[in-house]
């Protein structure tokens, strides 16, 4: 079984073989013995390296001519102004030149003079004589008079040279020779004259006045952080690359080897002690994750303060249809790269101080929603702020505030605005699993089914500021936490995108409410803190576990506005400088989205006009209707006969209740003639009062 | 007047010639006590070593004790000055 070397081998035929799938014949070229089968286990080889970005062939200002003519322009005027700056100062160069030549010379005549006389020797000579030590001092005088005699040959030779040699240059050298050869003297002279660390040119440009980071600073700080030790063997820090200069120019960067042992945690806690030891504000100090080590890390330290520096207008003012399906542009990082945020299948929680821009951070990407118009919104604000009132030209459903409006009462909007959004998830999950798989094959939402009004199933999203309101409201708040939790928790994942902002991230209320709240709030995908008072309530925004890796949004500034950290987005965790949509911009904007909408013909619910059918009972109605020909009625009758007639509606209502509802549509609680008692209650005439006030 | 004037630079000459002599000349001792604190010995002529006076025998010189030199007398002054000034603390 092996090859006829000497055989004429016939490669058509073993093709054809082969083709064919024939078994070829023994003798042919592929009768060849096998590999043996490899055996399993295997050992680990080193991993091939990724390719190496690689540079343009030709760089991008060498491609055309308008980019090539302006970079002439740009490094000819920069020479320009260094030549013309230079040359204004040239005498006084020349002047400080010789002057410093001068000084130069009488240097190095005394250091040659100190050179002959051998000075180490003659301290030795003086150590004898005060000794009295003779035969000492004569061993020392005999050898450094031998030197002496030759120095003082050399330095005889020397000055015969310059005796000779400097007549002879000007006698009989061209004049040119001469001048150069004096300056070159000169400046050689003026070199040895000005005093160590002194310059003869000042600087044409004025040097950007940043701390300048070399590769010593930045050990000093991470041995000064306790981070490792410069003698103790197997401590040393170690560079992963070169110091340099960050590609946008705002600071520098390098990659850390910490010991062996210490990881990148550790390097977060420290990063104050990094600062310190840096030299510079805290806030300048960034420490990223190297994937290829926990031991590495990236150092970044900004030039100046990168947070203090706004992010600039939203790109959103434009005025462009958006996408809900694509990231929706946030703000910048401290590196000033645009953080994007995918909206879909999310539900972000907003948190911070009051004041520090957290309704204008849920603002904006509530914005990027209203502009596309194949998003219906659900507007929910529990504070009433001005802020998002113009939300009423394009959201599907919205309430402001708690307290009563001629639209209604708002709570109970929230409340069947929540209902309606549960019926809808159900009902989405029921359709979703009923659509033929070539239409939606992961049993997911798609881009299309969203957008095709034969399924009725939009991408939805839900805006709630202040949400903590809505867990204080006593007996309401018991149906909305329970609702609120449910759809935190299922409405993602149909498409519901939720964005809840608060300034009480700690909870509300007690027992079952409060568990809820907590439920609620943890039950979010994604987190942005706005500045904190504390590191704790930082961690109860952006999720446990934040501040032990090193995201405190409680060290934030005051003076940031609209900066936060947004946690769980992606694998990192920026620190993102929001952009700015003012009121002014948000109606701009709000205004367009209305357009967009009506011209996509997506415009629904309040901001379309309905009024929205509402199950809700009218209360008023169904208490005159219980009277039955009483003036007045106690509280705990109404109550009852509503429990009784009216179950469906009215099964858990309480006197205390009831009359809470009623008198908050202004009812008066009086007392009334009942079995001759005279309990708390209310007068029919009064509640047909209320009916008429209403209905006017 | 002239010959006045000429009397008094002579008196002036005559005493200030011999002061700045002596002037210079200790100047002088001194830099030599400082750049050769040594000089030859006058015993042994520099040799280190001297003749009996009976037997004619060669030994090492007692005074420069066999080094052919000996320290100046200026020197020694300022040694034991030296001396006195360092024990003084
Ligand atoms: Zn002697």
């Amino acid at each position: 079984m092996s090859i006829d070397e000497n055989r004429p081998r016939d490669w058509d035929a073993g093709l054809a073989e082969l083709l064919d799938g024939g078994q070829p014949a023994t003798g042919t070229h592929f009768d060849v013995p096998l590999d043996e089968r490899p055996q399993r286990g295997g050992m680990p080889v080193e991993q091939p390296d990724p390719p190496a970005p690689q540079r343009d062939i030709i760089p991008a200002v060498l491609r055309s001519w308008p980019a090539l003519r302006a970079e002439i322009s740009a490094t000819g005027g920069r020479w320009a102004h260094v030549a013309g700056f230079h040359a204004v100062r040239s005498p006084w160069y020349a002047g400080k030149t010789g002057f410093y030549a001068l000084l130069g010379g009488f240097k190095l005549a005394g250091r040659q003079l100190r050179w002959w006389w051998v000075d180490e020797a003659r301290s030795l000579e003086q150590h004898a004589a005060d000794n009295a030590d003779g035969t000492m001092w004569l061993k020392v005088h005999r050898e450094s008079k031998s030197t002496r005699t030759f120095r003082g040959l050399v330095l005889i030779g020397e000055a015969a040279a310059l005796l000779v040699g400097v007549p002879l240059m000007v006698a009989a050298a061209p004049w040119y020779a001469t001048a150069g050869v004096a300056i070159l003297a000169g400046l050689g002279l003026a070199q040895v004259g000005k005093p160590a660390g002194g310059q003869i040119v000042s600087r044409a440009q004025v040097a950007a006045r940043f701390r300048k980071l070399n590769p010593d600073i930045v050990l000093r700080a991470y041995y000064a952080a306790g981070l490792g030790h410069p003698e103790r063997p197997g401590q040393q820090i170690a560079f992963g690359s070169t110091m340099a200069r960050d590609p946008s120019g705002t600071g520098s960067q390098v990659v850390i080897d910490l010991p062996y042992g210490k990881g990148l945690d550790d390097a977060i806690k420290a990063r104050d002690k990094i600062a310190s030891g840096l030299d510079v504000a805290l806030s300048q100090v960034f420490i990223s994750r190297d994937p290829s080590s926990h031991r590495r890390h990236v150092l970044w330290v900004a030039d100046r303060d990168p947070l203090a520096v706004g992010a600039g207008r939203t790109p959103l003012l434009r005025c462009l249809q958006t996408d809900i399906w694509k990231p929706a542009p946030f703000g910048l990082d401290e590196r000033g790269r645009l953080v994007e945020l995918d909206l879909m299948w999310n539900s972000l929680l907003v948190g911070a101080f009051p004041r520090q821009g957290k309704t204008f951070a849920a603002r904006l990407l509530a914005l990027y929603g209203a502009l596309d118009p194949y998003v219906k919104l659900t507007v929910l604000d529990g504070g009433g702020k001005p802020d998002w009132r113009k939300f009423s030209l394009v959201a599907d459903r919205y309430a402001f505030g708690l307290a009563m409006t001629r639209d209604g009462d708002p709570v109970e909007t929230v409340l069947e605005a929540l209902r309606e959004l549960k019926d809808d998830v159900q009902a989405r999950y029921e359709k979703l699993s009923r659509l033929p798989v070539d239409v939606c094959p992961d049993g997911k939402l798609t881009r299309d089914i969203a957008r095709n009004p034969k399924y009725d199933m939009p991408v939805r999203m839900v805006v709630m500021d202040e949400f903590q309101e809505y867990f204080d409201l006593g007996e309401a708040s018991k149906e909305i936490a329970a609702l609120l939790v449910y759809l935190v928790k299922v409405a993602p994942a149909a498409g519901v995108i939720f964005i809840d902002a608060t300034q009480r991230p700690s909870g509300i209320g007690n027992g079952q409410i409060a568990t809820q709240f907590i439920n609620f709030r943890d039950n979010h995908q994604v987190r942005f803190s706005l500045r904190t008072g504390s590191y704790n309530m930082s961690d109860l925004v952006l999720g446990a576990g934040a501040y032990s890796e090193g995201y405190d949004s409680s060290t934030l500034l005051p003076s940031y506005k609209g900066v936060g950290i947004l946690r769980g987005a992606s694998d990192e965790t920026p620190t993102v400088r929001t952009h700015l949509a003012d009121a002014d911009d948000a109606e701009k904007i709000l205004k367009a989205a209305r357009l967009i909408r009506e011209r996509a013909g997506t415009l629904s619910g309040m901001a379309a006009g309905e009024t929205v059918a509402r199950q809700r009972r009218d209360v008023l109605a169904d208490a005159a209707a219980m009277f039955t020909g009483e003036a007045g009625m106690s509280w705990q009758r109404l109550a009852a006969r509503l429990a009784e007639r009216l179950p469906e509606h009215y099964a858990d209502i309480t006197a205390e209740t009831i009359s809470a509802q009623l008198r908050a549509l202004g009812l008066p609680s009086v007392n009334v003639k009942e079995d001759g008692r005279s309990p708390k209650g209310v007068k029919l005439i009064d509640i047909g009062t209320a009916i008429q006030r209403r209905d006017r | 007047m002239p010959s006045l004037a000429a009397t008094a630079t002579q008196t002036i000459t005559l005493t200030a010639l011999p002061t700045a002599a002596l002037v210079l000349l200790t100047l002088g001792y001194i830099g030599l006590c400082w750049l050769l604190p040594f000089r030859r010995c006058q015993n042994c002529t520099g040799t280190g070593w001297t003749r009996t006076p009976l037997l004619r025998r060669t030994r090492p010189c007692r005074r420069c004790n066999g080094d052919g030199v000996r320290l100046r007398v200026g020197r020694r002054l300022f040694n034991h000055f030296a001396h006195l000034r360092r024990n003084a603390r």
